[in-house]
Parts: structure tokens; sequence; C-alpha cells
């Protein structure tokens, strides 16, 4: 074992406009060791984005270190470009004139493979990947969990020690993304550390060895997903489904004894209100109180998942007992 | 030794694929099909009822010789434009490697689009307007016209370095579109330029290149010398475009300029 990834005192300021700047990366610190599958969560905003540019090398960072295998980002850019795989999520970032095999074949030719390794390679990877049937298709017509295989089959060309995904199954089906969740899956278990940021909980529940949430730019906590559902333990969380609620009955609701947290989900036209609060302080008949006039549907009450532990930690609720790793 | 080889291999590869991917687009295609014909055609009506004549062969060069660069310019602009919506352009620079042998074989994609122009312009001269289709030295020209387009590539990256840092680097493009066209020779010749701004022709390598053209094709003057200026010019572009990507990629960085948004 050893450290792959090793990021110190990490700070990333962007320029807004003339003598203005704002501060997307504060201060980070995190060590990703050989064979993990390390989990970056966040809200949108939160530097995730930002950390992994600097860790492709496309972005510089204002102070701290990144090293990836012991080498500096800054200085040894060069030879850290062959040790990563960089798989971004999305639609963008492959040549759509261009079929599957003729786009690996020029990533192939960037990462210098010489001509008998690509020729393994792609078919290889195509294969691996479910997309060998498909290999002289223009990109163009691929879905968008084709394209995103795709990405994995590019990002895997080189054969690298680290691959960093940002986002890989944003946007995909069910479907899809359970069989990008296996294809990730199945890169850790060969052996590779991957090093992947995701809003879906039940991503870095089911795949992360560990996980970090970043806030504004600051690791807020940094363990097992485990760890971070235990932090609402004594915790259970009620759903109202309604409609039409304002932000007034919300922080009416959120200044109510024991509650905890308030997160509003819009779905499919409806709300639903999730409200965290002590096990034995049931805020239901006062939320339904609050809520008098608005329609209201269903009403379930359980434990807290990940989502709402996670939800809790970036809300800015009293800490309960979330660690923070130094 | 191995490394030359490999770059050298890439160059190759990456150009074929650039070419696939630019031709397969149909607003460029018709653009380039369309562009030589129109130049093709202005230029033989300005020049049939000129008082100062030129040979039909000459305009022809000069118009077909005009849509290569247009040809490249366009393409060159349009390279780290197109590579930044596409969401590539990250991928590329993050690559091991050097962001010079990436740019290049886009921009000579484009630069070779305007063989097909110098073709369509004879071809057009030669159906409609009795443009004969007499050409002096046909290998130097084949060799002639390959230097050009080269060397029309290499200025091609030294304009697309520009889109690296600033996105909207366009206008830069447009101003030096027919300032360049003039001085290189291609629609008058240079001895008919002012001479203070002759020493600006003598420094720009397609000024050479289409001289070398000229004279493959006209006969009467030398080739192989205006083709090694035209080379030894090409390879200080090389240079410089090597060293100006690399500061310009760093400042990009710097600025977080890489990617879209």
């Amino acid at each position: 074992m050893g450290a792959v990834v090793e990021i110190t005192d990490l700070v990333r300021d962007f320029r807004v406009k003339r003598g203005e700047t704002r501060r997307a990366v504060d201060g980070l610190s995190l060590t990703v060791e050989q064979g993990e599958l390390y989990g970056l969560l966040g809200p949108n905003g939160a530097g995730k984005t930002t950390t992994i540019k600097i860790l492709m090398t496309v972005l510089l960072p204002t102070s701290g270190s990144v090293r990836i295998s012991g080498r500096d980002v800054v200085a040894d850019r060069r030879a850290i470009s062959r040790e990563i795989g960089v798989i971004l999520g999305g639609d963008r970032g492959l040549y759509d004139r261009l079929s599957a095999r003729d786009n690996l074949r020029y990533f192939a030719d960037l990462y210098g493979l010489d001509h008998r390794t690509r020729q393994r390679r792609i078919p290889e990877l195509l294969d691996r990947v479910g997309l060998a049937d498909r290999a002289g298709d223009r990109v163009e017509t691929f879905s968008r969990g084709m394209r995103q295989r795709l990405h994995i089959a590019r990002g895997l060309l080189h054969d690298p020690r680290l691959v960093i995904m940002d986002e890989p199954s944003n946007g995909l089906d069910p479907v899809a993304g359970r069989e990008l969740r296996r294809l990730v899956r199945d890169l850790a278990d060969g052996g590779r550390t991957v090093l992947l940021t995701t809003h879906y909980m039940q991503e870095a529940e089911t795949l992360c060895d560990r996980i970090a949430v970043i806030d504004h730019g600051r690791k807020v906590y940094e363990g097992t997903a485990q760890g971070l559902k235990s932090a609402t333990e004594g915790r259970q969380v009620t759903a109202i489904e309604t409609y039409g609620a304002e932000e007034d009955r919300l922080s009416a609701i959120r200044a109510l004894d024991g509650v905890d947290v308030v997160n509003l989900v819009e779905q499919q036209g409806r709300q639903v209100l999730y409200i965290q609060a002590a096990v034995g302080q049931d805020p239901t008949a006062a939320a339904l109180t609050l809520l008098a006039g608005l329609p209201v549907g269903r009403i379930a009450v359980s434990e807290p998942t990940l989502e709402d532990a996670y939800v809790r930690l970036v809300s800015g609720a009293p800490a309960l007992s979330v660690a923070v790793a130094p | 030794m191995n490394g030359l080889r490999s770059a050298a291999r890439f160059l190759a590869g990456a150009w074929w694929l650039q070419m696939k991917q630019i031709t397969t687009g149909r607003l460029y295609a018709l653009t380039a099909v369309l562009q030589p014909v129109l130049f093709a055609t202005i230029a033989f009506l300005m020049f049939r009822d000129a008082p100062q004549q030129q040979s039909p062969t000459s305009v022809a060069l000069g118009a077909g010789l005009l849509g290569m660069w247009a040809a490249t310019l366009f393409g060159s602009s349009a390279a780290i434009a197109r590579q930044r919506s596409m969401g590539t352009l990250e991928g590329l620079v993050a690559s091991p490697m050097p962001l010079i042998l990436v740019i290049l074989p886009i921009t000579v994609a484009s630069a070779s689009l305007g063989i097909y122009s110098l073709l369509a312009t004879f071809g057009w001269g030669a159906l409609f307007f009795g443009v004969p289709l007499t050409i002096s030295h046909p290998v130097l020209f084949a060799v002639s016209v390959a230097v050009t387009v080269l060397t029309l590539g290499l200025l091609g990256v030294l304009v697309s370095a520009a889109f690296i840092l600033y996105p909207a680097a366009n206008a830069l493009s447009n101003a030096i579109e027919f300032p360049i066209a003039m001085l290189s020779g291609v629609i008058v010749p240079v001895s008919s330029l002012p001479a203070a701004v002759r020493p600006l022709s003598y420094l720009l390598a397609p000024m050479w290149g289409v001289r070398a053209v000229r004279s493959a094709v006209l006969g009467g003057a030398p080739v192989a010398e205006p083709l090694l200026v035209c080379t030894a010019l090409s390879l200080c572009y090389l240079a410089l475009a090597a060293v100006l990507l690399q500061v310009l990629v760093n400042r990009a960085r710097d600025r977080a300029r890489l990617a879209l948004t």
C-alpha cells in the first residue's frame, strides 16, 4: 500500500472580476491509498470538479501541494499524465463524427501506445465496455450511456494507475447507471485506484471504500459511508408529501422543537419534505398544523439514510458525531 | 530516433482522423466546396477586362492560393474553438503529447483542404474561362504545394494559439486574413506592394511557398530557392509555435480558460 494521491492544504481562487476573487477550494487535504475506491461528495459548487481538474493537470493550484504517485502535478505534469486516466461525465469530450474505434485510436496515439499494444487494447476495451458491435459506428449515433462507456474505454487505454471519474453516472438511466457501477467496481477489484465524484449517495454507499464530503471548498467529513450514516443514530426522518409549501412555512417547521434538518425535494410536480428529528420527538403533528391549507399526501417515518446524513452535514445543521479526519 | 518515429506516426494518424472529422461536417464541406468556386469566378471576371493583363493561369493560381489560405485560416481559427466546444481541449492538454504536435495535424488538415481549393479553381477556370491546364514543372509543383500546405498549417498553429487564452479571438483571424494574403503575394505579386511593407512579406513563409508554386506552374523562375527559404522559415515558426503554445497553455491553466465554462 502507499498513497497514490496526496493533497495538502490545496487552495484555488478564481478571478470573478477585476480585483475580486472567489475561493473554490479552501485548504483541502486528503489522501487516497493504492487500490482504494475513494468518493468525493459535495453539493454543486463545493469544489469537487476544481479539485479533479487540478489532479488532471489542466488547472494550476493557487497554493498547496498535490502529488500523484509522489510526483508534483505542477512540476511533473507530463509524467503524471501517463499515470492517470480521466473519465469525465457528460456528452462531450469525444469526436462525434468519428467512430468509437477511431476515437480510441486517436487517444491511444496521444498517449504514445505502440502499434501492437494499440491493436490489442482497443478491441479488448471495446469488448469490456460492451461496445464491440458498435466499434465502427459514429459516436454521434450513441446514447448517453454508450458515450459514457466509451469515455471509460478511453480513460483506460494507457492502463493508468489512477482512474479519476467526475460525475460518471450523471444523467444515466438506472440500467446504464447500474452497468457503470459494475464497471467501476471491476476497476477497483482489479487493483486500480479510483477517485470519483458523485451526487448519488447510493452510488457512494455501494461503491466507495472511503468518502470525503466537501462543502465550500473545505472537507467536512472523511471516512466510510457507514461512518457518516452512523452520525444520524438516534434520529428519524419523517417524509411528508405536499404541494406549494413556501419558505415561511419551512422556516417555521425548522424552528420546531427537536427538528435538526428540513430538506425539500421537488419530485414530478410535487414536494416531499424530509424532516430529521430525534427519535421520540415526532414533529409530524406540529408540521401538519404548519402546512394547514396545503394538500398533503403520503406521510412516512423511516430511519435516516446516507443521503439524510449528507444533507444534514452540508445544510449546516448542528454537528452530531461526524468526524473530520485531519 | 524512436521518439521521432512515434511523433511522425502520431502526426500522420492524427492528420488523417482530423481530415475525417472535418470533412464529414456538412456545413464545413459546403463552405469548402463553394468558396474556391466563388473566389475563382470573381477573380476571372475582375481580371478578364483589367487594363493590365495577367495570364489566366496566374489569375487561377492567385484565386486558388487565396482559397487555400482562407481554408487554413478558417480551419485553424476554429480548431481550438471546436476542441473547446466538443469538450476535448482539456483532454488534449492533459495528455503527455506536446501541444504543438496535437494542434499541428488539426491545422494541417484544414490547410490540406486548400489543395482541393487550388484544384477546383483550375478545373472551374478550365471549364468556364478557358484557362489552360499547363504546369511547367509538375513534380516541383507537387512538392511546392505540399510544403506550402505545411507552412500554412504552421502559420495556422500560431493563429490558433491565441484561441487557447482568448476564446473569442475570431476578430484577430478576420483582421489578418486579407493582409496576410496580400503580403504573401497571393492576390498581387509582392513586387507591386509598397517598398515599406515588403520586408514583412519576406518574413512570411507562405510568401516563399506561393512564389515556389507560381514558379513551378508558370516556369521561368527558380523553384528550389524559395522552397528552401520557405522550409527554413517554417522551422522557425515551428519553434516559435512550440514555445508560444507552452506559455499560453500555462496561462490558460492559471486562468482556467481551457474549458467551455
